[in-house]
Order: structure tokens, then C-alpha cells, then sequence
């Protein structure tokens, strides 16, 4: 453990002394993909890449995987692809429209043809309000409602309390216990 | 006669009741008194009081058997109470015989004491013994979690009920944490190395310039560990790493799309994603390329832990007149060092002087056990600690831990969801991110599926003036982009992966993150970028499912320098991301 300690001060050191910026360009994280419109049956996404996505001018496949034409239940999953040219800055803009009947997850990606970049988007269909259960606010608990409660059944009840007692300190200790393992 | 038999019956059961209760106070004193002697670290004491608490949970468990009791069961509503009252009984019996008393046998052996290493070394032996006593109890404990569940409480009066709730909150809480000891006690043998000896490779990362998972691994050493015995190995700093041209694993089209293939080509960006498990995979590959040694497992820790650390061992002055504390610590080594020591050769100069002066304090035994446990325990809490095994079983036990650095996972009793923050700065700023984060939940359907709003509040606290105080390392210099003194952030929102995506909005305005999904996981991801001073709100709304609408929910999220609570956030349904 001590030298756990050690090493942990011995490599903040190197942890403050490696300037990241000494590294090669691009180790910084991206944020290039946004989605606007909406994602509901019948309805049209805009997704857009932004500039830097893809190298320019490169060809971009981009496919889409989802349910297909629906109607009800399982529905078979397609894939449909289209190819892209990425614009002189690398960018990209890609309209997808969800079928009349879409329902679930339609999963996006884009690959760069020459510079094997990876964008993904996800779009799921936010499920119609169904509406339906509305009928059950009343409360499901039957009350017990008995005028008499025997002294046996309180005395009971009394154990029962006071073990609940106990048994928190029960827990305690086996905290302790834990603390101590 | 049918009468008189009756009231005998009633006597004996009300007799027995009175007896059982007496039991039952009795236990209740055992405990009390087995809490005392544990504090005191009277263990002896402790182990003849876990007898006694046996013997006055075994009395009330004989005492509720009884065919009367067993016959009077079957009367209406006393009956339920009855049976209720029973069970309770046998099911403190349980843990008294099979849980408290052969944990308290084992006491005396594994002291806290025995954590602490003796000439660099800890004695694995008692932890070895204490093995099947520690499982036993946690089986026990698990089943009486689940009989405290199957207690039927529908007749009961409120008194009995009160107790039985308390009972199943008690044992779940209570075997919950013997799960985690389990496992700590099963693992920390093979993994401290006592059937031959362990490499693991410690991720030291930098919350200065945040990553999903802590920060960049600015560092990286390997410890091997023998027989309980800890050595320091190979150290590196990230610069010591070639870039990969392609990611050194392969990664999921997921972690590609959410974080870019760097994640899997740059020592610095290997946190990027949340998952610890791909992290350590892809670090250990890296470390293997440049240095041929595969690594048995991956460590990740920050220097707030470390704060935390020299809670324990106390103020450690330094020979360049610094006093090194738990209180500034992280300021020290995050934020003034910088600008205190420019030149990259002095702050070397300076850390290893830290480091040695620590090392010292500690080897002259300079700190309390009980402490150092304590500190780690707030920096896996705080889930700056990580701990990744590549032994499949290990790993296994490792799982859903705090500290295996998993997505959060939902269940019936919370929705959990995640807000991960990655610098896009390419710098140091992060020290001056305040982050808040909040969460919400609301029935605003008539199909009573909730609407989920997580809200994260980043604000820049540098100095108006920072382009120009703060050292060009801490502010990047533009490197990448940002002008000096303002700070980039990705920022990841991570639902159960029972919600779906709905909106987004940015200080009140539509917003249009990148939705995604990481697995099973619904992801949204935003950038933000603050000049200093500049704050920002985000609001993202997820649908859940019906039999999650009164489920609490609670937030995990990127550890940052500074900790904030999270905060509760109002739902208006007419415009929940408003």
C-alpha cells in the first residue's frame, strides 16, 4: 500500500509534466454529429456531420438499420444504404425518413470511404401515449379495518417492532464487520 | 369445553409471545452489546456475545415451532401475525447462527490491523482463513433476504408490518454489503497475489482534463504484486506511447461513433469511454505493445483519492517548504503547480520530492488503517477508483461492483442513469468546471409511462483574465482550437436502457445532440463551450417505462475536481425540457 502511495505521487508527477499538447494532433475528442426534426413514424430526421467528420470530398456510406414498413408486432429488420460525398470541409448532412409505421430503434452509421471514420446516430420512435391505464388510481390495498385487535396479536406485533430494532443494529455491527473484513 | 381449550390455546400462544418477545429483547441487547465490544475491538467479547445472540434467536425461533402456535397460525387475522411473527423469528436465527457467529469467530484474525502492510508486505493468511466463514454468512444472508421478501404481510397489523418492512429493508441493505465483502474476500488473495505473482498497471488520471471515466491517464506504472508484497515497476508517461493508426483492439461501431477511434490509438483517450472494461482491455494493449508485458489486471486512481489518502497519513511537508495535505492536495497537484513551477524538468523535481516525502511518512507507519480504508472507500464511493481483472472469474466477481467502473445498472427498486463528461479543450481547464448535475422524474402521460429529465449546469469559474494568468498548459494556448481561458466539453447523457430518447434543450432553446446509443444504452451527447464566467444548462428527456413510473432515479457522473451534490429537478409537462 505504501508504495501504491508512492507510485500514485511518483506518476502526478509525470501526469502534470506530460504537456498533452506535446502529443500529435487529434488525440481531443470530437462532438460531430447532431440530429434535428423528429423522430416519429411518417416523420423526417435531419442528421448533420459536422465539418472535419469525414476527409473532403470523400465518399460517406451511410446506412440505416430498423424496422421496416410497419404495420403490428415483430417486424423484420431492414437495412437500407445510400451513398454520400462528404463536402470540401468533410461534412455531411443526411435526411432520413421513418416510415408510416416505424416503431423502435433505427440505428445510423457513416463510414468514410478513405478515412474509415465512424459516425453513429441513433433514432428511436418515442411511442404514441397508449392512453390506457387510466383506470387503475383507485387503491389496490385491501385496509384491514377490524375494530378489535386481540393483546395477543399486540404483543406480538411488540416483539416483532423491537426485533426491527434489533435488527438495524444488526446491520450496523456487520457494517463494523465489513469495515473490519 | 371447545371454549375452554381455546383460551388455553390463547394462554399458551399469549405466554409464548411474551416469551418470544423477551427473546427477541434479549437478541436486541446481544447486538447492542456485540456493537460495543466491535468498536472497542473486543474481539473475544464479541464472539461470546454472538453466542449469546444465537442462543436468544435459536429460543424465540423453538419458542414460535410449537404445534400451538403452528395450529393458531390458521386463525383468521391473529393467524397472519402469527405466522408473520414466526417467520421473522427463524429468520434472525438464521443470521445470528449462520451469519453473525461464524463472521464474529473469525474477527480476531481479520482485524483491520491486518490491512496495513508490515515491511511492505500484507498477511494474506488471515483473509485466506476467513474465506468460508465470510461466504457462508453472505449466503445466509441472501437467502434471509429473500425468505424476509416471501413473508406475507397482507393481513398483518400495521406494528407487525412496520417490523417485517424493516426486517427486508435491514436484510437487503445488510446482505448487499456482505456481497461486496464476499467478494473482497474471495478476491483479494488471488489478486494480491498468493498463488504467484500479479502485474497490474495503474491509470493515474487527471480530472484537470476530464474523461468519461475519471481523466486522461496522464500516467501509467506497473506494480507487481507477490504473496501480499507490493513493488513499484515500469512507469510511463503518455508521451512514452506511440500513436496507434488504428485503434490497438477493435472497437464497437458504439464506442467508434460516441468517441472516435482514438479511444482505442491514444494512451490519453482510452477513459474516453465510460466503460472501465474497454478502457483497461485497451490500455493493457498498449502498455503490452510498447513494453511486452501483459498486465493480469488495470488500476485507476486520481490525485482527489489521493487527497483523501493523506487524510490518513497526515500533512506531509516537502523540501521546497510545500506542505502536502488532504486538503490541498488537489490544488496543489491539479491546478498551482502549474503555475508555481512552469518548467516541466522542476515540476518533475517537484512531484518526486512529493512522492518521496509521502513514501516516507508512510513507511515509518505513519498512518491510521482504519483511515486509509476509509479514504478509499470515499474515492470508490466518489468513483474515482477503478479495477479491471483480466481473469475471467475475477472479473466476474468484480462486476456490478463499485469499483468495476460498469454503466449504471437499473433495477426495480432505482433507474440509474449516467452523465459523462470528456475535455474537448485539449487542456488543463477542467480544473475551473463546476458541474451540477440534476434529475427528475414525472407521470406527464395518460398511458402513466414516467418523463425522465436529467439537467447538467456546467459553469467556467476561471478568471475573467485567464487567456493571460493561467499557464498556456493549463489553457491549452488554442492548440486545438479554443481560445485561451474558455473550456470545450463533451458531454454524454446515458439513460436505463429501457428509455427512449424524447428532447433536448439548451438554456431553454432546442437543442439537437447527437442521439445515439452505446449497446443497449439511449445516449445523448452534447458540446458545450464556455468563455470564463459562462454557464450552461442542459435538459434531456427520456420516456421510461410504465412499471417504472414511481421508481426512484438517481444520476452517476463523471467525478470531476470538485464534487457537487445532485439536485432534484421539477418536471412541467407541458414543456419538460423547458
Amino acid at each position: 500500500m505504501k508504495k501504491i502511495i508512492a507510485a500514485i505521487v511518483l506518476a502526478s508527477a509525470a501526469l502534470i509534466a506530460t504537456p498533452a499538447a506535446a502529443n500529435a494532433a487529434g488525440y481531443v475528442p470530437a462532438s460531430n454529429v447532431s440530429v434535428s426534426g423528429s423522430a416519429v413514424a411518417g416523420g423526417t430526421a435531419t442528421v448533420g456531420f459536422a465539418a472535419g467528420s469525414f476527409t473532403p470530398d470523400e465518399t460517406v456510406t451511410v446506412s440505416v438499420t430498423g424496422a421496416g414498413a410497419a404495420t403490428l408486432g415483430a417486424l423484420p429488420t431492414t437495412t437500407v444504404s445510400k451513398t454520400y460525398v462528404a463536402s470540401s470541409t468533410g461534412a455531411a448532412t443526411v435526411r432520413v425518413t421513418l416510415p408510416a409505421g416505424a416503431s423502435g430503434t433505427y440505428s445510423l452509421t457513416a463510414t468514410g470511404a478513405t478515412s474509415g471514420n465512424v459516425a453513429t446516430t441513433a433514432l428511436t420512435v418515442v411511442p404514441a401515449d397508449g392512453a390506457a391505464a387510466t383506470a387503475a388510481s383507485g387503491n389496490g390495498t385491501l385496509a384491514f379495518t377490524g375494530g378489535t385487535i386481540s393483546a395477543l396479536a399486540l404483543w406480538v406485533a411488540g416483539g416483532a417492532v423491537v426485533l426491527g430494532g434489533g435488527l438495524l443494529a444488526v446491520r450496523t455491527s456487520v457494517r463494523r464487520q465489513r469495515t473490519a473484513a | 369445553m371447545v371454549i375452554l381449550l381455546l383460551l388455553l390455546a390463547v394462554a399458551w400462544v399469549g405466554v409464548r409471545g411474551i416469551m418470544t418477545k423477551n427473546a427477541l429483547q434479549e437478541s436486541v441487547g446481544a447486538v447492542d452489546a456485540l456493537k460495543a465490544q466491535l468498536s472497542s475491538g473486543d474481539t473475544s467479547g464479541a464472539a461470546r456475545t454472538a453466542s449469546a445472540l444465537e442462543r436468544s434467536a435459536s429460543r424465540a425461533r423453538s419458542l414460535t415451532s410449537d404445534p400451538v402456535w403452528g395450529a393458531a397460525q390458521f386463525l383468521p387475522v391473529v393467524g397472519t401475525n402469527l405466522s408473520a411473527v414466526r417467520e421473522v423469528s427463524v429468520i434472525v436465527d438464521d443470521v445470528a447462527k449462520d451469519a453473525v457467529k461464524p463472521v464474529a469467530s473469525v474477527l480476531g484474525d481479520v482485524d483491520v490491523h491486518a490491512f496495513k502492510p508490515a515491511n511492505g508486505k500484507v498477511d494474506l493468511a488471515p483473509i485466506v482463513k476467513a474465506q468460508p466463514a465470510v461466504s457462508k454468512a453472505d449466503t445466509t444472508l441472501d437467502a434471509a433476504a429473500r425468505d424476509a421478501d416471501r413473508i406475507d404481510t397482507s393481513g398483518t397489523v400495521s406494528p407487525v408490518t412496520d417490523a417485517v418492512n424493516q426486517l427486508r429493508a435491514s436484510l437487503s441493505s445488510v446482505s448487499a454489503q456482505a456481497d461486496t465483502v464476499n467478494r473482497a474476500v474471495a478476491l483479494a488473495p488471488s489478486m494480491l497475489g498468493v498463488s504467484g505473482a500479479k502485474r497490474y498497471l495503474v491509470l493515474f488520471q487527471n480530472p484537470a482534463e476530464l474523461r468519461a471515466g475519471g481523466g486522461n491517464p496522464g500516467a501509467v506504472a506497473e506494480l507487481t504484486v507477490a504473496d501480499g508484497a507490493i513493488s513499484l515497476g515500469q512507469q510511463a508517461s503518455t508521451s512514452d506511447f506511440p500513436v496507434a493508426d488504428r485503434p490497438v483492439l477493435p472497437l464497437s461501431t458504439d464506442t467508434q461513433g460516441l468517441y472516435g477511434s482514438i479511444t482505442g490509438e491514444y494512451m490519453q483517450d482510452v477513459t474516453l469511454t465510460p466503460r472501465f472494461d474497454t478502457s483497461a482491455q485497451l490500455a493493457r494493449e498498449m502498455w503490452k505493445q510498447k513494453y511486452g508485458q501483459q498486465v493480469d489486471g488495470v488500476i485507476a486512481i486520481d490525485p482527489v483519492t489521493l487527497g483523501y489518502i493523506l487524510g490518513a497519513t497526515g500533512p506531509v511537508p516537502l523540501a521546497t517548504g510545500d506542505t502536502l495535505t488532504s486538503d490541498n492536495a488537489a490544488q496543489l497537484l491539479l491546478s498551482d503547480a502549474y503555475a508555481k513551477y512552469p518548467d516541466p524538468t522542476v515540476q518533475d523535481a517537484f512531484f518526486a520530492s512529493a512522492a518521496s516525502a509521502v513514501f516516507s511518512k508512510v513507511s515509518e507507519g505513519g498512518f491510521d488503517p482504519k483511515a486509509f480504508i476509509a479514504a478509499l472507500g470515499t474515492g470508490v464511493d466518489e468513483g474515482r477508483v477503478h479495477l479491471w481483472s483480466a481473469d475471467a472469474d475475477e472479473q466476474k466477481q468484480l462486476a456490478g461492483t463499485a469499483v468495476s467502473g460498469d454503466l449504471p445498472t437499473s433495477d426495480k427498486e432505482t433507474q440509474r442513469f449516467g452523465v459523462y463528461l470528456n475535455d474537448a479543450t485539449g487542456a488543463k481547464m477542467d480544473y475551473y468546471l463546476d458541474k451540477t448535475v440534476g434529475l427528475g422524474s414525472e407521470v406527464c402521460r395518460k398511458d402513466g409511462r414516467p418523463t425522465w429529465v436529467v439537467e447538467v449546469t456546467l459553469k467556467n469559474t476561471a478568471p475573467a483574465d485567464a487567456a493571460t494568468s493561467l499557464p498556456e498548459y493549463v489553457t491549452g494556448g488554442g492548440e486545438y482550437g479554443v481560445t485561451p481561458g474558455a473550456i470545450r466539453t463533451n458531454v454524454a447523457v446515458y439513460a436505463p436502457t429501457s428509455g427512449v430518447y424524447v428532447q433536448a434543450s439548451q438554456d431553454g432553446k432546442v437543442a439537437s445532440p447527437q442521439t445515439a446509443t452505446d449497446g443497449s444504452y439511449p445516449v445523448a451527447q452534447f458540446q458545450t463551450l464556455l468563455s470564463p464566467g459562462e454557464s450552461t444548462t442542459l435538459k434531456v428527456a427520456f420516456l421510461g417505462p410504465g412499471n417504472a413510473a414511481r421508481t426512484p432515479v438517481d444520476v452517476t457522473s463523471t467525478p470531476g475536481v470538485h464534487v457537487n451534490d445532485t439536485k432534484h429537478v421539477a418536471i412541467g409537462c407541458e414543456d419538460p425540457v423547458g
